[in-house]
């Protein structure tokens, strides 16, 4: 226990504020890089989905996530926590937003989708292998 | 301002929150399983709303353990607070990965004819199949640990405001790396997701 007593009394001396912000700011632009990755392809895939039920493309939420994409390198140049922190709330805001709007409006398109796969690689096995019912 | 800054890490929650529930359920669905989400949900909005009431109304329900006219104990209440937020994060993302390469796995196993691969991924399955208990288990331990070494630290040792900030602070970094690695897992799959998906539509089509 001692041992990390001793870690924790020797951070008040080395996690100054400064430190703060900058480890801050290094892992706010590495998941806030992971976040618009994960939303563009969560809508690439939501894109494949729509094209097979005749619906159009999504263009506003791809808008939305760019806007965001282009604010992400700002939050190197926040200068307290508060300035950090209300950047951020828009930036992770908009894209937690882009993601559960998606989620919420293509879960059905999706089901279908993923429905229809399975049914047609069913299908695919029937015919072409003797283990149908065993795993699928 | 006051309001959003007590909002914001809510609205956070509730989204994380959604969207591990769709994901489950899309889960259940490739497993071929008509298991009700109805407890599960209740669960989540149970939790859900203690995080609220804790929020908003938390500093009142501690006055009744601890003298909250203290600056200091409302200083080590509101730390402690935010740093349970960041761990049910962390647990939510970690839920939400563990899901999302759940889904994947049941796609690719979907795509693959050979039977040993088949097995070999049944046999994946089963070994993450406490993913999630462990992960829980593992985070909810890690922010009582800490927080535990910190009070104890500071009833023996007298910190000023800004050590108990900073070194309460320092466990929001620990979350940190923990949601790096978590998202950039789940973009990858997604990545991988989008190919195999494309590749699959193409088969069908």
């Amino acid at each position: 226990m001692t041992y990390v007593e001793d870690i924790f009394l020797w951070l008040r001396t080395v996690f100054t504020i400064d430190v703060y912000m900058i480890s801050t700011k290094i892992q706010g632009i590495l998941w806030s890089i992971a976040d618009v990755i994960l939303v563009f392809f969560l809508l690439k895939i939501s894109d494949i989905i729509r094209t097979r039920t005749g619906k159009r493309r999504i263009i506003s939420r791809y808008v939305l996530l760019y806007l965001t994409a282009f604010a992400t390198p700002l939050l190197v140049f926040t200068k307290t926590p508060h300035q950090f922190f209300l950047l951020e709330s828009i930036v992770c805001g908009t894209q937690f937003a882009i993601l559960v709007y998606t989620i919420f409006a293509e879960r059905r398109g999706a089901m279908d989708f993923f429905r229809h796969i399975k049914s047609n690689q069913v299908t695919h096995v029937h015919n072409s292998s003797p283990y149908i019912g065993r795993d699928t | 301002m006051e309001l959003l800054y007590k909002s914001i890490p809510l609205f956070w929650t509730l989204a994380e929150g959604l969207i591990m529930i769709v994901l489950r359920q899309g889960f259940l669905f490739l497993r071929g399983e008509k298991r009700s989400q109805l407890i599960f949900f209740l669960f989540a909005l149970c939790m859900f709303l203690v995080l609220v009431y804790l929020r908003f109304r938390g500093e009142d329900c501690m006055g009744l353990l601890l003298d909250m006219e203290r600056d200091i104990n409302i200083v080590m209440y509101k730390k402690a607070l935010w740093n349970f937020f960041c761990t049910i994060w962390v647990i939510l993302e970690g839920v939400i990965m563990i899901y999302v390469f759940r889904i994947y796995k049941i796609l690719r196993t979907n795509t693959k004819e050979n039977e040993s691969e088949k097995e070999e991924t049944t046999l994946l399955k089963s070994n993450i199949a406490w993913g999630i208990p462990v992960l829980v288990f593992s985070f909810v331990s890690l922010y009582a640990f800490y927080q535990y070494v910190f009070i104890s630290l500071s009833m023996e040792y007298v910190f000023s405001f800004d050590t108990i900030r900073m070194i309460s602070t320092f466990y929001i970094r620990i979350c940190g790396l923990f949601w790096i690695i978590f998202e950039w897992v789940v973009a990858i799959i997604g990545i991988r997701t989008y190919q195999l998906l494309k590749d699959m539509g193409e088969e069908v089509q």
